[in-house]
């Protein structure tokens, strides 16, 4: 198909689809057609010729990167089965596990699960502030300490950032481990710090979506991969949600200034939403701080829509009365489930909701993250899967080692990890040592106790034989029935 | 833990196929570490705004 078919010349699309210039920011409301826009402007580029193995599309997630690599076969152009649309992230982690980077780090990218950074809060020195400060800062070394928009990412910057970089580094060094935030600022600093770097000319042709989402250090490992090439940003600043992140929608308004020459295209008419959802949106939209102003446009054909202001009580109260709204639209009014949403501020509001629904024989499902390992049954769980696997995975043990403490008896484990980097020893081998009384370091009698049930329990898994049977015996385990 | 736990359900559906136990450590991870939703479901879905982006994105 030709990339120009039935496009209005005038028409947004048809600018971002034929546009030569290097750097292109199309700042796109939701509704309005961007990705239609995105894929004519692959299916130019094929068709004129480039490498389908040197266009890059950034996607926010990993569903997204499928969908595009199906839109993209689509488009029936020749080559567009070789595009391969990739997370930020996933492309980061493939580079981190190139042999020559991992050489160049020294680090090993074994990524932690949420839970796992517990015990980690616990074993920083408290002059970091506390639990919640130290959270804090490992935020803003994920953000490569640019927490602002003007700061450049790379290093810390006072001595208290540089102080709190190392010993978390050492911690994670030791324990073999990465933190998921960690991904960015390694590559960031690998491609900044090697302009030889293979990684920074792989590509001809970038294209980011949702670039207001990307924080200043996200922005810098695009850039790197750009060193010559085309880069075309796609976002709405008005859609950032992820300052905790230390994204910020400063980035996306000052594209054209810090990447020249650039071409701005602007789409705006919604054709997702009914209208008066787009007029609540502008009203309340109008309300952002330093934003670029514009308006989005409704559609008049998409209808008024229908809006309802309720409110209760209580919180069963108001889980019975949308419960009842949702069972009114499936079995009155032909709305299959699928069709619904129910955006819940926290997950003690999704609950009742949830079972509200279920009550109501209406299928239901809660989205929550956390979900699947939000109890520490699940999460042992998983750590002794993990160690049943790798019996030298040092975080799964140390999680285990510290699990059923208030401070993740972090006193004791100082000592043995001081003991493990004094002689270059492993902490699993060190545990066996101690629980065997081979080997005595004072005020550890409690985590050897602890050693001694993982072990056992490992063991058990172990002898269980088949490999069938250990998943068996870890997922049986899971409901609680020892 | 109530028996029709996240985890729990979790791990029985994956432990049927996985072959190892490194096989259904990888799938479990992959289960509750991705933050994408699945465009094809036949249910109610319950998320928080920022999950609800990814809705946004997908379509």
């Amino acid at each position: 198909m030709p990339w120009d078919r039935d496009l209005d010349p005038k028409s947004p699309a048809y600018g971002i689809a034929s546009s030569q210039t290097r750097f292109n920011r199309v700042v796109a409301g939701p509704g309005t057609g961007k990705s239609f826009a995105l894929k004519r402007r692959v299916a130019r580029l094929l068709e004129q010729g480039a490498d389908p193995e040197r266009i890059l599309p950034v996607t926010f997630t990993n569903v997204a990167a499928e969908d595009l690599q199906r839109e993209m076969l689509q488009i029936g152009v020749p080559g567009c089965e070789n595009i391969r649309g990739s997370t930020l992230h996933s492309l980061c982690m493939r580079i981190l596990r190139r042999q020559s980077v991992l050489d160049a780090l020294g680090r090993i990218p074994r990524p932690l699960n949420k839970f796992e950074i517990e015990p980690l809060l616990y074993d920083l020195p408290k002059n970091f502030g506390d639990k919640r400060g130290r959270n804090k800062r490992i935020r803003a070394y994920e953000a490569a300490w640019a927490r602002l928009q003007h700061e450049t990412p790379g290093y810390a910057q006072n001595p208290d950032d540089a102080a709190f970089e190392d010993a978390l580094v050492a911690w994670l060094t030791f324990h073999e481990g990465m933190l998921i935030g960690e991904i960015i600022p390694y590559v960031y600093r690998y491609l900044k710090d090697n302009p030889a770097a293979p990684e920074r000319s792989l590509y001809d042709y970038v294209l980011v979506d949702e670039y207001q989402d990307l924080n200043k250090a996200e922005q810098g490992v695009v850039d790197l991969f750009c060193d010559a090439a085309n880069l075309c940003i796609v976002g709405d600043d008005d859609q950032s949600l992820y300052s905790f992140k230390f994204a910020h929608p400063v980035g996306i308004r000052e594209f054209s200034t810090t990447h020249r020459p650039t071409t701005e295209h602007q789409i705006i008419e919604c054709r997702r939403c009914p209208t008066r959802v787009v007029q609540m949106a502008n009203s309340l939209i109008a309300h952002n701080r330093d934003r670029e102003p514009r308006q989005l446009t409704p559609m008049p054909a998409n209808g008024p829509g229908n809006i309802a202001i309720k409110q209760y009580q209580t919180l069963e109260d108001e889980a019975v009365g949308i419960a009842d709204l949702i069972a009114d639209l499936v079995d009155n009014q032909g709305y299959a489930p699928e069709e619904i949403l129910v955006l819940a501020q926290r997950r003690s509001v999704g609950n009742p909701i949830h079972d509200a629904l279920t009550g109501r024989n209406i299928p239901s499902k809660s989205y929550y993250q956390e979900g699947a390992l939000e109890n520490h049954s699940a999460q042992e769980r998983l750590a002794i899967l993990k160690l049943v696997v790798n019996p030298q995975d040092r975080i799964a043990l140390r999680w285990l080692l510290g699990f059923g403490s208030g401070d993740f008896r972090s006193g004791g484990y100082a000592r043995i990890r001081t003991h493990c980097e004094r002689t270059g020893t492993r902490p699993w081998d060190v545990m066996n040592a101690l629980a065997d009384g081979a080997l005595q370091i004072p005020h550890t009698h409690h985590l050897v106790a602890r050693f001694k049930g993982i072990r056992n329990e490992i063991s058990e898994l172990g002898q269980a034989g088949k490999c069938s049977a250990v998943c068996g015996a870890v997922a049986w385990r899971a409901s609680g029935c020892r | 833990m109530a028996a029709d736990e996240p985890f729990q359900v979790l791990a029985r559906e994956l432990s049927t196929s996985a072959d190892t136990a490194a096989g259904l450590l990888e799938a479990l991870i992959a289960a509750v570490s991705l933050p994408d939703i699945p465009p094809d479901v036949a249910e109610v879905r319950i998320m928080s705004l920022h999950k609800s982006r990814v809705l946004v994105r997908q379509s």
